[in-house]
């Protein structure tokens, strides 16, 4: 089953737009949405919570419409946005105000992460610096016992330590496969050591999405010693970059085998990104 | 829906605190002080008229976290009207039973709450904070606080435009009538013919129509409100 479908997403606004988005999230999967700045992930998370409406496509999330029964299905959700916003009070008193909207509050599960983060309840939130704000942001996310997580850049800003304590933890919680998670991230090096699937998108279109090992294998990566890249290269390949001693193409898997090229090298899933995102500069 | 209200009540307690000490302070000195009555009522009508669009305003830089828990979007609309009204009502009530045991037992001359207090004084004082949070609520939930503001002061200037100039043009209408006034009254034919078609029909019938109007007026509002913001994105404001 699914906890995500979503198909054809079409999204306008002035400047920008989501086009024929199409991805699914298999239960229990960890997912990794990965693109640039402005790209559209945000726009994309915020749909999937009913908190953005849409024009056209069709979106389930946990077999139900984000907008219509919201108020059912958010029960079953953790959330973590980019910039967490919660009330100006002492952590006690907001999960005072919080627990109240889920039925399956955990108040000792709460405490428990708060103590695994280093966080007090008697802290207040407003002084609390950008990292420790996600941290209780997925505190509270994590204590509600929620089957699907929905967490925007909850990697950004922390220190390395806590971002590798993080991606155990998530990995744990899905790890019954009661948990299926969503997460989006410019850092693909976390993306790459979690997620089950990877979805990517550039200017509010999926380039690609699937699972990781799979999306990984479409492509190679070609280097060679000339001062430019070859034409019969620079036809084929997604896009390439010349350095001081070499050049490096990002070639579609396919395309190599067809040339008959022995190409081995596996690109990562930065280079992938970062050849995409060149593609058309 | 009384999680979301209980939620506002906690976030906001401290406003809602804060204006009925203000709501006393200035009732006490239109109480002891000024000993007239017109500082007094207009700071009991004046500081709970506004604490249901305070409390709205407060909260919306917190919509997409209340929106992101299971809320439906109709059931929060609700919980502003109704858990900003219920505050709304409660300072108005310990305001007028504040001035009756002022006037009743403290200062006895000045001020006569009498008349206040009951349930037709507090219909009536009702009457305004219904109306005008019908009119301010739709606007800032359709759109963001900097152009919710300056929609409600494009409004409430041309309503207030619209009313003068509507009562001084019939005013003059009706001018033509040898009509005796005091020159102290405010739009004095207005008032009189007021106050003669009040004498016609009774107090209560007149109480009854203007709910009704109210009435109207707050069901219109909730519509709007629920419309505006089931069609827009919430977030990033």
């Amino acid at each position: 089953m699914n906890i995500i479908e979503i198909n054809h997403l079409c999204k306008k606004f002035k400047y920008f737009s989501l086009q024929d988005v199409s991805l699914q999230l298999p239960q229990g999967e960890i997912m990794g949405l990965i693109g640039a700045n402005g790209a559209g992930k945000t726009t994309l998370i915020k749909i999937i919570m009913g908190l953005y409406l849409y024009d056209q496509g069709e979106v389930s999330v946990l077999g139900m419409d984000p907008i219509k029964d919201g108020n059912v299905l958010r029960n079953d959700i953790g959330f973590v946005f980019d910039d967490p916003r919660y009330y100006d009070f002492h952590l006690k008193k907001i999960s005072r105000i919080i627990a109240p909207f889920y039925s399956n509050w955990d108040d000792e599960l709460f405490h428990d992460y708060l103590g695994k983060f280093e966080l007090s309840d008697r802290m207040k939130f407003k002084k609390l610096s950008r990292g420790m704000k996600l941290k209780f942001a997925l505190a509270i996310a994590l204590s509600h016992k929620a089957k699907l997580l929905v967490l925007d850049e909850p990697t950004s800003g922390l220190d390395p330590i806590f971002r590798i304590e993080l991606l155990k933890i998530l990995r744990e919680v899905k790890r019954d496969g009661a948990c299926s998670i969503l997460f989006s991230s410019h850092i693909t090096d976390d993306v790459e050591r979690i997620a089950d699937c990877i979805t990517y998108i550039k200017n509010g279109r999926i380039i690609f999405s699937g699972i990781k090992e799979d999306v990984l294998s479409r492509f190679l990566l070609i280097q060679g010693k000339e001062k430019s890249i070859p034409v019969e290269i620079a036809s084929v390949m997604i896009s390439g970059q010349v350095m001081p001693e070499y050049f490096e193409a990002l070639l579609p898997r396919e395309v190599a085998a067809s040339k008959g090229w022995n190409v081995d090298m596996k690109p990562s899933l930065e280079q992938i990104m970062l050849y995409h995102e060149m593609r058309g500069e | 829906m009384l999680t979301l209200i209980r939620k506002d009540y906690i976030a906001f307690g401290h406003l809602l605190f804060f204006q009925l000490l203000l709501t006393l302070g200035m009732m006490s000195f239109g109480l002891f002080i000024d000993k007239r009555g017109t500082m007094t009522f207009i700071a009991l009508i004046l500081y709970p008229l506004i604490v249901p669009t305070l409390l709205l305003i407060n909260d919306k830089r917190y919509f997409e976290l209340c929106n992101a828990m299971p809320n439906s979007r109709r059931i929060f609309v609700f919980s502003k009207y109704v858990g900003g009204f219920a505050a709304s009502f409660a300072i108005i009530l310990i305001g007028m039973s504040y001035g009756y045991l002022v006037t009743r037992y403290i200062i006895t001359e000045g001020v006569n709450f009498s008349p206040v207090f009951g349930l037709r004084g507090f219909s009536f004082i009702l009457i305004p904070v219904v109306l005008i949070n019908s009119i301010t609520f739709p606007i800032f939930f359709k759109f963001s606080r900097e152009k919710g503001s300056i929609a409600l002061f494009v409004l409430f200037g041309m309503i207030l435009i619209g009313l003068l100039v509507g009562v001084v043009f019939v005013e003059k209408g009706i001018q033509a009538a040898n009509m005796q006034y005091s020159e102290q009254e405010v739009f004095p034919m207005l008032m009189q013919r007021l106050a003669k078609y009040i004498d016609r029909i009774g107090v209560n019938q007149f109480l009854f129509q203007l709910f009704a109007g109210t009435a109207g007026v707050l069901g219109i509002s909730v519509m709007l409100s629920i419309w505006g913001f089931s069609n827009k994105d919430i977030g990033g404001e």
